[in-house]
C-alpha cells in the first residue's frame, strides 16, 4: 500500500524540476477535450449523478453517448433528453446485449454497483464506476478482484485524483512545503433532505436508498469515501481505526439514517482525521484541510489555497502568488500553471478551474481507454477507500470503536 | 421588480419554500400540498435543476458551457448540449420575432459601456459594437461557431426564465398543482387551480393563473455613454440605450418567452409581441402604462 510512499528529503532535492514538470499549462485546462479516436458510449443510472456525466460527456469532442440506461421510467426520459440520439433500456443487461457501448458509466445507486460492474465486465467494456463502490466491503471486494481479472480498464469515481488543483496541490505537499503532517480535517456541509423526488410509495422504496440503513453506508460512505481518499492519496496512508457519533438533528421524517454525522479517525503515525457532515446546514460546504509544520492546505475542490507559517522558510514560487484574505489568515492560491500566466500578466485567470471536478475525471478515463494513459484511480484505490467510508459509518451506527483491518484493504 | 405573494398563500400549512442563490439572483419556489416530504423532495430537485442550468449559463462562472464557448467558438466550433442548443435556438426564435431587438450578442456592448465595470475606451466601444449580431452566431449540429473573435453569447435576459420552464415542467411531472416560482422577482412561473397576485412595482397587480411573467427595467445597472449615465438595456438595432420606456411586463404561457418580449418590448412595440404571450405592458419615460392583450388572454378573461 505504501509502495509509493516518498522520501521527504529525497523528493525535496528533486524539487524545482518537479514541481515544473507537473505544472500544467493553463490553456490546456481550458480547452475542450478532443479525443485522439471517437468513442462510444454507454451511461447506466440516469438520476443527478448519470445526468451529470452526461452534461460533461456532452462538451467533449469525440464521444458519442450511444445509449443510456435506467429502471425507472421518468429517470431514464430525464436522461433521454439530455443526450442526441442515443437509444434508452430499462435494464443495464439489455444496455449491454446491445453492444453500442465500447465503455460505460455506472452511475445507479451505490447498492447496485456490484452487478452492474461485474456484468458490464464481463461483457468486455471498459467501465468508470462512481464512488464509493459499493455499500458493503463484500461488494468491494468483489468489484476490484473482478476489475482486476477482466483485463478491461476500470477507474473508479475518486474525482480528487484526477482534478488539476488537487494534484498541483499534492505535488507541494510532497514536496516538503507542508513539512511535518500534525493533522487532517475535512467537512461536507448541505442543507438537503437527501430524498429523491418520487411521488409514489414505489417509487420512493427503489429511488431513497441513500435513507435506508440496509442499502446504504451514510454520509460517511456516500460523501466521505471522496473526502477520505484524498488523504490516503496525499500520504499514502490509510487510517487504522475509527470512532463515530451520529443522530437525526433536523429531517426528523421517519429516518433513522443520521443526517449528521462527526469523525475521528486515527492513522498509524498518530495523525487523526476529523471529519464532520451533514445534511442541515451548508455552512463551509466542502473542503479537506492538512495541517503541517511548516503551512496547511486547504482543497476546496474548484480551489486551492496554501497558509504558510511566519517561520516557514521562503521558497521561490510565492513570488507569482495571488492572495486571498480569509479573516486573520492570508492563502496563497493555488493556481495551475501560475508561473506561465504570472509571466503573461493574467494570474488572476486561472483562480479556479475552468471545467468541474466531474469533467476532468471522466476526460482522464476516456484518455485511458483512447490513447492507453494510466488510470488515475484503480478498483483498488476504490475500494479501498469505499471499505474505509463502510467501516467509518459503522462506528456512527453502533458507537463503538471500529478497527480498519489494513489486510482488508490490501485484499483490496 | 414584481412582490412576492405573502399572506395566506405562503404561510399556511401545506406549504415548503425552498431558496437558492444561482445566475446572479435569487431563485425561490413556494411549493402546496398535503405530502411536505414529497414537496421538499421535488422542490430540491428543481433547485439541483437550477444550479445545473447556472453551471451550464452563466457567462461569468469560469467553468460553465457558455463561458467555455465565449472562450473558443471563435477558434473552431464548440459541441455544445442539448439544453445550451435548445436556449439558442429560442435566442434566435425570439430575435426573429421581436425583429432584433431582442439579442443574446449584446453582451460586449455593455460590457464596454461599463455596464459590468470599468467603462472602455472609444475604441473599445466601436470593436464592441462590430461583435453584436446573431449573423455571427453559427448552430449546427450541435455545435457553436462564431465568425470573428470577440462574439460574447450572454443568456442573461432569458436564462431565468428557461430555469423555470424547467422548473414548472418537473413540479407537473411530479404531479405538484399549486406552486409560485420566482428567479430575481423578474421572472415568475406559477400552477395552479387559484390565481396568484403579483404587484409591479409602481404598475399594475396582475393574476397569474397557470401563467409565468418576465418583468424587465432599464435601471438596476447603469452604464455611461457619451458622458450621460443611462440604464442598462441597450437596444441592439441601434447599439444604444433604451431610453423612451423605463420598465416593461410579458404575461404568457413560457416564462423563458415573457422574458424575451418584456426586454424587447423597451425597445419594440406591435401585434407581433404577442406571438409568444398573451399581455404585454409598458412603462413610458413620462410614467404612463400601455398595454397590449392578445386572443388567448381576452379569451380566458371572458371563460
Amino acid at each position: 500500500m505504501n509502495e509509493d510512499r516518498v522520501d521527504r528529503r529525497r523528493f525535496i532535492a528533486q524539487g524545482a524540476g518537479t514541481l515544473a514538470a507537473v505544472a500544467i499549462a493553463p490553456e490546456a485546462l481550458a480547452s475542450v477535450t478532443r479525443l485522439k479516436r471517437e468513442i462510444s458510449v454507454g451511461v447506466i443510472g440516469c438520476g443527478t449523478q448519470g445526468r451529470a456525466i452526461i452534461d460533461e460527456l456532452n462538451s467533449i469532442d469525440g464521444v458519442r453517448i450511444s445509449c443510456v440506461a435506467d429502471v425507472d421510467g421518468p429517470r431514464l426520459r430525464s436522461g433521454l433528453r439530455r443526450v442526441r440520439g442515443a437509444e434508452g433500456f430499462d435494464s443495464h443487461q439489455a444496455l449491454l446485449e446491445s453492444a453500442k457501448a465500447q465503455a460505460v458509466f455506472v452511475a445507479t445507486g451505490t447498492p447496485d454497483h456490484r452487478p452492474v460492474v461485474v456484468d458490464a465486465l464481463a461483457a468486455g467494456v471498459d467501465v468508470y464506476c462512481e464512488a464509493p463502490l459499493a455499500h458493503t466491503v463484500d461488494d468491494a471486494l468483489a468489484i476490484a478482484e473482478a476489475a482486476r481479472n477482466s483485463g478491461r480498464i476500470f477507474q473508479a469515481g475518486l474525482q480528487g485524483r484526477a482534478n488539476p488543483v488537487y494534484q498541483l496541490a499534492r505535488t507541494f505537499f510532497r514536496s516538503d512545503s507542508v513539512r511535518d503532517l500534525i493533522s487532517l480535517r475535512a467537512q461536507h456541509h448541505k442543507k438537503t433532505s437527501w430524498r429523491a423526488s418520487a411521488a409514489s410509495e414505489q417509487r420512493r422504496r427503489l429511488l431513497d436508498w441513500r435513507l435506508d440503513p440496509e442499502r446504504s453506508a451514510g454520509l460517511c460512505g456516500e460523501w466521505g469515501s471522496h473526502q477520505f481518499d484524498v488523504f490516503h492519496w496525499y500520504t499514502s496512508r490509510y487510517p487504522v481505526r475509527v470512532r463515530g457519533l451520529g443522530s437525526v438533528r433536523f429531517w426528523d421524517d421517519g429516518r433513522t439514517m443520521p443526517d449528521t454525522v462527526s469523525l475521528q479517525m486515527e492513522f498509524d503515525d498518530g495523525a487523526v482525521l476529523s471529519y464532520q457532515a451533514t445534511l442541515c446546514n451548508s455552512y463551509g460546504g466542502r473542503y479537506e484541510v492538512l495541517h503541517g509544520s511548516n503551512a496547511a492546505i486547504k482543497l476546496a475542490w474548484s480551489h486551492g489555497w496554501m497558509f504558510k507559517e511566519a517561520d516557514a522558510p521562503t521558497q521561490g514560487w510565492e513570488v507569482y502568488a495571488n492572495r486571498q484574505q480569509f479573516h486573520n489568515d492570508e492563502g496563497i492560491t493555488l493556481i495551475a500553471g501560475a508561473t506561465q500566466l504570472a509571466e503573461q500578466g493574467r494570474l488572476k485567470e486561472g483562480v479556479g478551474l475552468p471545467h468541474s471536478s466531474l469533467y476532468y475525471a471522466i476526460e482522464a478515463f476516456l484518455k485511458s481507454v483512447t490513447e492507453g494513459v494510466e488510470v488515475v484511480c484503480d478498483a483498488s484505490e476504490g475500494a479501498r477507500a469505499t471499505i474505509v467510508g463502510i467501516r467509518a459509518n459503522d462506528a456512527v451506527r453502533t458507537g463503538r470503536l471500529i478497527e480498519i483491518s489494513p489486510s482488508v484493504l490490501r485484499d483490496a | 421588480m414584481a412582490s412576492v405573494p405573502q399572506g395566506e398563500h405562503c404561510d399556511a400549512a401545506g406549504c415548503v419554500r425552498l431558496a437558492c442563490s444561482a445566475m446572479g439572483t435569487r431563485f425561490e419556489l413556494l411549493l402546496h400540498g398535503a405530502d411536505s416530504t414529497l414537496l421538499q423532495s421535488v422542490g430540491e430537485a428543481c433547485v439541483e435543476e437550477i444550479l445545473r442550468l447556472h453551471r451550464i449559463l452563466s457567462p461569468f462562472a469560469r467553468d460553465s458551457e457558455t463561458a467555455r464557448v465565449n472562450r473558443l467558438a471563435h477558434i473552431r466550433a464548440v459541441p455544445v448540449s442539448p439544453d445550451f442548443e435548445a436556449l439558442l435556438g429560442l435566442c434566435r426564435r425570439m430575435h426573429d420575432l421581436t425583429r432584433g431587438a431582442f439579442d443574446p450578442t449584446i453582451g460586449p456592448l455593455m460590457e464596454a459601456w461599463g455596464m459590468r465595470g470599468r467603462t472602455g475606451s472609444a475604441n473599445q466601444v466601436a470593436a464592441a459594437r462590430a461583435c453584436v449580431s446573431m449573423n455571427l452566431v453559427e448552430l449546427e449540429g450541435g455545435r457553436v461557431r462564431f465568425r470573428r473573435a470577440g462574439v460574447r453569447l450572454d443568456f442573461g435576459a432569458i436564462a431565468k426564465g428557461f430555469a423555470l420552464d424547467r422548473v414548472r415542467e418537473m413540479l407537473l411531472e411530479e404531479g405538484i398543482s399549486d406552486a409560485f416560482c420566482h428567479g430575481g422577482r423578474s421572472s415568475i412561473v406559477t400552477i395552479g387551480p387559484r390565481p396568484w397576485r403579483v404587484r409591479i412595482e409602481g404598475g399594475p397587480e396582475i393574476e397569474l393563473l397557470d401563467q409565468a411573467m418576465g418583468v424587465s427595467a432599464i435601471d438596476g445597472r447603469t452604464g455611461e455613454v457619451d458622458g450621460h449615465v443611462c440604464g442598462h438595456i441597450i437596444d441592439p438595432r441601434s447599439r444604444m440605450p433604451v431610453q423612451h420606456a423605463t420598465m416593461a411586463y410579458a404575461v404568457g404561457a413560457s416564462c423563458s418567452r415573457c422574458d424575451a418580449i418584456s426586454t424587447a418590448a423597451l425597445m419594440e412595440s406591435g401585434p407581433h409581441l404577442l406571438d409568444a404571450c398573451d399581455l404585454v405592458g409598458v412603462r413610458r419615460a413620462d410614467g404612463t402604462w400601455s398595454t397590449l392583450a392578445g386572443q388567448a388572454r381576452r379569451q380566458r378573461r371572458t371563460a
